[in-house]
């Protein structure tokens, strides 16, 4: 069933809400999905696949309003452009820059991103956009395996709603450390990449008899014990609600899980510590209490009836002194990427790379596509510390086959290739 | 895996600004002439946002919006609003709602993006109305004539734009 034409506009899902609230420059809400291919990208092919492609897209072609109790999304009747990528990733994505799009396509060389404001959609939404934007540049016509539409009802749900239950969950809130160090002085954030065969690295997970993901929070929490010397370390992962809850929404619609660890400990500690967190609160009914809290909150009448801008005061102060707080970085992993085989010729590399903002200055993206795991971390101050020590750390359990970033060097562009 | 080179470094300008427009509001209240000084700075202050900000009507808005505060400003000088509300307020409605209703003549298809402009107008002409009851408004007539030229933009907007302009107020005013 396709939208009518009079209806082209949407309330924001419930995880959306918060964004506009606090986005800004310093805490810009966005993140980048991008594929390097292997060649060079054509600008002009690349504007044609995008105009293409958002056409059958309604939850993407909107442009964010902010209505009298709310901020809402209102069709955007102006095509949106292409540009040449020239500011760090992760930036703010300014509506004036943008015609008017939580979004950006940037194209540099071989690679292809798209940055999205997070009220728009998560890591599996622009993931399914970026997809049917690369199927367009390179393909005319239609392939059964990938989503090149997406303007079924179920394709704009707000799903958080549909799901919610009637009872809540309370999680466990620790105050976390914090990594420190010097802000930069540029918007958005430098990246770190690394990249590895997810294979070999699943081999390893399996001889700790645990999966990936927890085997990376595990390093992960240990790089930071070294780095802080101090914890609780808390580790945010978001989850994919969609396959737990049998959703396909383009729109938001994961949650967040906090590991915490208390101490320093060997990774053969740490493994079964984090595992049972994972467990816990991988429970369907434990998210679904998790998300019923914030799906009642946005019905009570206050909230409804309260100005825009009053709501937002709230939510920023709530943001600032509980979300922040309980939080030392954000691990995201929205698991492997398919592409259809025919895709697989044009495509080297998928990555995925969160923004960092106080203080939350360091995050980590991956995404794993052809066997290819490509970790981002992002970083929002000048130290690397961190950074090298979780790459090094890795690199004693799984070889790194990569290493680039895009600090630049004196001439303003590095990749070092190992 | 090429990255560009960037240049663009952040530019603490608005910090600045901002810290020195504090510090002249500070000085605003040792030294209370300065509120003219003060008024006009927050005049150049704000109007530099909104023109950075806006376009065409909006931004019209916005700075007809900052002269009015800069008054409101000069009138506090004596820790009273007189004229400013009794004479600059009004015309300012009536400036911004005859403009309102000309684009409504001359430009029917671009107006009906213009509806959350149109519902602030609704707030602040509810506002002349509440200031007229309680009597802190002293011109009366200039009340009646902004309420009156508001009603009738309200019966264009009904003539020229209809449905699809009520259509957008109501995503404007969801909750």
């Amino acid at each position: 069933m396709h939208m009518k034409e009079e209806n082209k506009w949407f309330k924001l899902d419930n995880a959306a809400k918060i964004y506009p609230a606090f986005a800004s420059k310093k805490d810009p809400a966005t993140f980048r999905v991008a594929a390097v291919l292997k060649h060079d990208i054509d600008k002009d092919r690349l504007q044609e696949a995008l105009e293409k492609t958002i056409n059958d897209f309604p939850s993407m072609a909107v442009t964010l309003k902010k209505g009298l109790f709310w901020y809402y999304l209102d069709e955007n009747p102006r095509p949106p452009l292409v540009m040449e990528e020239t500011s760090m990733p992760c930036a703010y994505v300014e509506l004036k820059k943008s015609r008017g799009y939580l979004f950006h396509v940037f194209y540099h060389k071989k690679r292809v991103s798209l940055e999205c404001f997070h009220a728009l959609t998560d890591g599996y939404g622009a993931f399914e956009f970026l997809k049917a934007i690369l199927y367009n540049y390179f393909f005319v016509g239609e392939d059964d395996s990938i989503r090149l539409v997406g303007n079924r009802p179920e394709d704009v749900e707000d799903s958080y709603k549909k799901h919610a239950g009637l009872e809540y969950t309370e999680p466990k809130k620790t105050r976390a450390v914090h990594v420190k160090g010097r802000p930069i002085d540029r918007e958005g954030a430098f990246v770190h990449h690394g990249v590895l065969s997810g294979s070999d690295l699943n081999k390893v997970a399996k001889s700790y008899n645990t999966t990936i993901t927890v085997l990376l929070v595990a390093i992960y929490i240990k790089s930071i014990f070294k780095v802080t010397k101090k914890g609780p370390v808390v580790i945010t992962v978001p989850v994919n609600l969609r396959k737990i809850f049998q959703s396909e929404t383009l729109r938001n619609f994961s949650y967040v899980i906090n590991v915490v660890c208390d101490q320093d400990d060997s990774i053969e500690t740490l493994i079964p510590i984090i595992s049972n967190q994972f467990k816990d609160q991988l429970d369907k009914e434990y998210l679904r209490g998790q998300f019923t809290k914030n799906v009642a909150y946005e019905k009570k009448l206050l909230l409804k009836i309260a100005p825009t801008d009053l709501k937002s005061v709230f939510l920023r102060m709530a943001r600032n002194n509980q979300s922040k707080k309980i939080v030392t970085s954000i691990l995201t992993n929205p698991g492997i990427v398919t592409l259809p085989e025919k895709m697989q010729t044009y495509v080297e590399l998928l990555e995925c790379v969160l923004y960092a903002s106080n203080p939350h200055y360091i995050n980590m993206g991956i995404a794993t596509y052809n066997d290819k795991m490509v970790i981002s971390m992002s970083r929002g101050i000048e130290e690397k510390t961190l950074i090298e020590t979780f790459f090094n750390m890795l690199n004693d359990y799984c070889p790194l086959n990569m290493r680039y970033n895009n600090e630049g060097d004196q001439d303003g562009i590095s990749s070092i290739q190992r | 895996m090429e990255y560009p080179v960037y240049k663009d470094k952040r530019k603490p300008f608005m910090k600045k600004l901002f810290i020195i427009h504090l510090m002249s509001l500070v000085l605003c209240l040792v030294l209370p002439w300065f509120i003219y000084v003060h008024g006009s700075f927050t005049f150049l202050f704000l109007a530099y946002f909104t023109v950075k900000k806006y376009r065409g009507f909006k931004a019209l808005f916005a700075l007809f919006s900052s002269v009015l505060v800069m008054l409101l400003m000069f009138d506090m000088a004596d820790f009273k609003l007189t004229w400013s509300l009794s004479y600059v307020f009004p015309s300012f409605i009536i400036a911004i709602t005859s403009l309102m209703f000309l684009i409504i003549l001359v430009r029917k298809k671009k107006w009906h993006q213009y509806y959350s402009m149109h519902s602030y107008l609704i707030m602040v002409n509810l506002l002349v109305g509440l200031l007229m009851i309680l009597g802190f408004m002293q011109s009366i007539v200039l009340g009646i004539v902004t309420l009156s030229i508001f009603a009738a933009s309200l019966i264009a907007i009904w003539i020229r734009v209809g449905k699809k302009y009520y259509r957008n107020l109501f995503r404007f005013i969801h909750v």
